[in-house]
């Protein structure tokens, strides 16, 4: 096993690992901090494949600054066991059943698939932010553009629910 | 660097090309940012400027759409590196957003809800624009990215659309539930995309290697990632599993609302689904294709589905809101038959449906909107008597729910048989028996659906109102178009061919 | 070779790891003896000559003052939140090239850790972690000074993060590159061309506005006055750290000044022209060996990081602490639009000057 390899099981050992924490974890901040460890390994996975933009973008964007304010509204929602609404018995076992059926689907749909060939990258500079911005600005153009009226949207929608009338 | 140069001008140059044929989305972003700055700006000095400028801006674009059918070539034209398809179904669809919009638009002028809210309108008209704008990019997408965005894009306004009246509880309920159904709905739908393109390499679904990677794979694998990806949609034109948002939703939003989001991202969301069945099914001959009979038989059960629930729950609905939210599934139940039936006349069958579906139903909400105008009450209750006090309006509101029910001579008729015939055909040409049931089951839920219609003129009709209570004014405009949409109605039920010969793709 | 690198490479983290704490440690006294001279004091001077092992004692005294666990603290991020903050500050100086390439002979010694091409980018991402310490241990002390300081170090951050981040832009459309070594190299040539001007093409020169939202926005990052509402002490005791003791406090309080140390040295790289310095090309015309013109480079850069680490001081000890929506109004209102203009004038005048056609 090479480096590389041993690494990538690694890390995908502690993003598995620790996104089964997120789910469990009883404390929401506990929840919140295995996320974060989580989005730093899918970082090493994306450096890994030398995809160096991308992995920097998520730390700085999602373990930066969206977990920032999920930790900051948790903070301030002083979330804790008591004050969580606990499901009935029977809701708990609908959701097993629920759960446990999607689980086997998906298992078995996905099990039966051949194993890929060993993925290799053909171009190894394709994740580099020059060859990034060319296909974000050619062939991705219009979903860029449309991206930033959706977030425009957004942005007003928040504002307004957000905002306090004074009358 | 000057190799980027060259890159960013034959991207412009590619750009410019295609602008010409968006040019109704590309208003509808400059309208929405002309309206935020001229509320910015101007809307203290001029009342209702804003929404002056949503309508006369949405009439604009609708005029632009129009145009577009002349503008394009017969198969259509593929845009920005295949992410969209200009089609002429794409422009029909277009069409009929573009009118649903304008008159949700004239409705939410008059809304006395909307009126009295403490945020003030013109967020309100902007967001309304930017679904539209979402909602075309729905129609004409054909990339998975594009799919997912536009979705997420007409999902996200809606939400906040939905919960507009901030401080009114139900308003509020209507959204949260709205937004966090929605979350559900399109990570499940994210997760089979990314199934999709690890299958097939590929986020054009038009491209043969998508077919191809599907088809090579086994077909449990294959069926999951489609299943997941369909998700999505059906919670867009609220299919069976993911339908139970419908009932809160509408019921909460304010009326306006209800009835934009009963029509509009339906028909957008029917429309991509056409454009991804067909692309799935797209290998080879139709016959031949790997998929055909699968997805025939999961659209026919829930086509069966959809509309048994959706028609049985509103039996017992006292809530007209409500009511017409059960209606609706069961609308997306009839529709679905139609993309079951997989065909040209199917789709057109769809088309024609859908716009006799859309006068209906808008006409219906703004008959509900007229009155809660009027006396502050969506209950069934309170409709009692209310038929020789306001005459005109409330048989347009009969016409409407013929109309909804399918009998002649409305145009809701025409469209149901369209439908079912298509079926048929589908039958008589594929002889798969689930379809036969299907047309079984419109025909019995047709007849369902009379029973929780007719209460509505029962109450305005045969029954007393209990207490005299004051009433408000009718509203002049809400008068003049409900009574415009119950002549369309009946006008295409009587001469179907009108529009019938128009619709040609 | 494989082993050499990395003992090269261990060895040079090492040293930058050792200068950054040994910096840190001095700027303690060095801030005090300032602040003394700006107030007319003499400020600490018993501990040896001009009061030079100050700094030891002060090490000696957090080592061995007592722990306290808070009795309902989460015990596990109360500890965790002062590592996080001393873990991010050194990180960030792995990118950060401290001088040319040292050449003797055949051999060729790097002076930067790694030189990846998202350098700036790691940076910025490495900075945004930052606040992670002060959250994580300001909430699990359990107190509520404590989380408010936390509070305010989230929003802050997150408002001056994103300033920030508009400035390197219309900084990144002059460089055209992400690598920090790119960066510094490109500052190398001559200011606008003129003769005479070599190592003196700083970016601060054609970057002015970027300059001093990034040197405002440093500050809000480092949580140094007039930002400092975090642990400001005249509302909140000791904002975010105001349980912690011992050397947990000490961790916070180093990570602060290890943190200003790569801020200035960030700032001096991006801006200052780094490791170039007026008259390099004469040095190198003259015969100079250039492991000489590496050493006075490296000298260069280092008097330049010290030039900010004085400001930093001086700033402190001169401007007034912001109110809060003062603060959040001078980030949203004034630094955000004016770098979106920057980056939009950027661009026209780079298009009417011809370096994009």
């Amino acid at each position: 096993m090479t480096i590389t390899q041993s690494l990538f099981y690694f890390l995908a050992f502690v993003a598995i690992f620790s996104s089964l924490l997120v789910v469990t974890a009883k404390n929401p901040i506990h929840s919140v901090l295995y996320l974060i460890l989580t989005f730093f390994t899918l970082t090493g996975e994306y450096i890994l494949l030398n995809a160096q933009f991308i992995g920097i973008v998520n730390i700085i964007v999602y373990a930066g600054a969206i977990m920032v304010l999920f930790l900051f509204v948790i903070m301030l929602l002083n979330l804790n066991v008591e004050s969580e609404p606990q499901k009935t018995n029977l809701m708990k076992f609908i959701g097993i059943i629920t759960g446990g059926i999607g689980l086997v689907v998906l298992t078995a749909a996905l099990k039966s698939t051949d194993p890929s060939n060993t993925v290799v990258i053909q171009e190894v500079d394709m994740g580099l932010v020059k060859n990034l911005g060319q296909v974000l600005f050619k062939e991705f153009l219009l979903p860029f553009e449309i991206v930033s009226i959706l977030f425009l949207s957004a942005m007003v929608g928040a504002v307004l629910l957000a905002r306090k009338e004074t009358k | 660097m000057k190799n980027f140069v060259e890159i960013i001008q034959s991207s412009i140059n590619d750009t410019l090309g295609s602008w010409i044929y968006l040019l109704p989305e590309i208003s509808l972003a400059f309208i929405f940012i002309l309206m935020i700055i001229a509320d910015l700006f101007w809307a203290k000095r001029i009342k209702n400027l804003v929404a002056i400028i949503a309508v006369s801006g949405l009439f604009i674009v609708f005029l632009e759409v129009i145009d577009q059918f002349i503008l394009i070539p017969p198969q259509g034209v593929v845009l920005f590196s295949a992410m969209i398809k200009l089609s002429t179904a794409a422009i029909w669809y277009k069409v009929l957003i573009t009118i649903s919009g304008l008159l949700v638009l004239l409705f939410s002028l008059r809304d006395f809800q909307l009126r009295n809210t403490e945020k003030g309108g013109s967020e309100y008209y902007s967001l309304v624009l930017v679904v539209t704008l979402g909602l075309n990019f729905m129609v004409m997408a054909q990339n998975l990215l594009m799919i997912y965005l536009s979705i997420e894009f007409v999902s996200v306004c809606s939400y906040i659309l939905a919960a507009y009246l901030t401080g009114n509880k139900r308003s509020e309920e209507s959204g949260m539930k709205y937004a966090l159904f929605g979350a559900v709905a399109s990570a499940v739908m994210l997760y089979g995309m990314s199934l999709l393109y690890g299958f097939t390499g590929t986020l054009d679904i038009t491209n043969q290697a998508f077919y191809n990677g599907l088809a090579s794979i086994n077909l449990m694998s294959a069926s999951v990632a489609l299943l997941l990806t369909l998700a999505g949609l059906f919670f867009k034109i609220s299919a069976f599993p993911m339908q139970v948002w419908v009932p809160d939703v509408y019921e909460g939003a304010p009326t306006p609302i209800t009835a934009f989001l009963s029509v509009a991202p339906k028909v957008a969301g029917i429309a991509l689904l056409i454009t991804f069945i067909r692309a799935v099914n797209s290998g080879g001959s139709p016959s031949g294709s790997v998929f055909l009979a699968s997805t025939e038989n999961l659209l026919a059960a829930l086509a069966i589905i959809t509309m048994t629930i959706g028609n049985f729950s509103a039996l017992w609905q006292t809530n007209v809101k409500r009511l017409m939210a059960y209606s609706a599934i069961g609308h997306s139940g009839f529709i679905l038959m139609g993309v079951a039936a997989y065909s040209m006349t199917g789709q057109k069958a769809i088309l024609f449906f859908l716009f006799v579906y859309a006068l209906a139903n808008i006409g219906a909400f703004l008959v509900i909107g007229y009155f809660s105008n009027v006396f502050h009450s969506e209950e069934l209750e309170d409709y009692k008597g209310m038929g020789m006090k306001y005459p005109l309006v409330s048989v347009a509101m009969v016409i409407f729910l013929v109309s909804l029910t399918g009998l002649p001579p409305t145009a809701g008729f025409v469209g149901k048989f369209f439908i079912f015939s298509a079926a048929i055909e589908a039958y008589m040409l594929g002889g798969n028996v689930l379809l036969l049931i299907m047309v079984v089951f419109g025909v019995v839920n047709t007849v369902v659906s009379l029973f929780y219609y007719f209460k509505i003129p029962l109450n305005l009709y045969l029954r007393k109102a209990k207490t005299e209570i004051s009433l408000d004014k009718g509203n002049l405009l809400f008068s003049v178009i409900i009574i415009v949409l119950a002549l369309f109605t009946l006008f295409l039920g009587v001469f179907p061919n009108k529009l019938i010969g128009l619709i040609n793709f | 070779m494989e082993s050499a690198l990395i003992i090269e490479k261990f060895l040079l983290i090492t040293i930058v790891l050792v200068v950054s704490l040994v910096v840190a440690m001095y700027m303690t006294l060095v801030e005090r003896r300032f602040a003394a001279f700006f107030q007319d004091r003499l400020g600490p001077n018993r501990a040896g000559p001009f009061g030079i092992l100050q700094p030891l004692a002060d090490g000696v005294k957090l080592f061995t003052k007592e722990e306290i666990l808070p009795e309902n603290a989460n015990k596990l991020l109360f500890i965790m939140g002062p590592s996080l903050a001393m873990f991010t500050a050194t990180i960030s100086s792995a990118v950060i090239p401290w001088g040319r390439d040292l050449v003797f002979g055949d051999k060729v010694i790097s002076l930067q850790v790694a030189d990846i091409n998202v350098g700036l980018l790691y940076i910025f991402g490495v900075v945004s972690l930052g606040v992670y310490g002060m959250m994580v241990g300001g909430w699990a002390s359990n107190n509520k000074y404590s989380l408010l300081g936390t509070i305010r170090a989230a929003s802050q951050s997150i408002s001056y993060e994103i300033a920030m981040g508009m400035a390197i832009i219309a900084l990144l459309m002059v460089t055209g590159t992400l690598s920090m070594r790119g960066i510094v190299d490109g500052q190398g040539s001559t200011l606008y061309g003129l003769k005479g001007t070599e190592g003196l093409g700083w970016n601060v020169f054609y970057q002015p506005v970027a300059f001093l939202i990034y040197l405002i926005c440093m500050f809000a990052e480092c949580n140094r006055t007039p930002f400092d509402l975090p642990e400001c002490e005249s509302e909140l005791v000791a904002g975010y750290h105001t349980e912690h003791s011992s050397m947990k406090l000490g961790f916070y309080l180093f990570a602060e000044y290890i943190n200003m140390f790569v801020s200035s040295a960030v700032i001096s790289a991006l801006f200052f022209g780094g490791y170039n310095f007026p008259g390099q090309e004469a040095l190198a015309n003259a015969g100079v060996a250039s492991y000489w013109i590496t050493l006075i480079g490296v000298g260069a850069f280092f008097c330049k990081i010290a030039f900010f680490l004085f400001f930093f001081v001086w700033v402190r000890w001169t401007i007034p602490r912001f109110r809060y929506d003062q603060l959040m109004r001078l980030g949203w209102n004034m630094l955000v639009p004016l770098a979106i203009a920057n980056i939009g004038i950027t661009g026209v005048v780079m298009y009417l000057t011809g370096h994009i056609n």
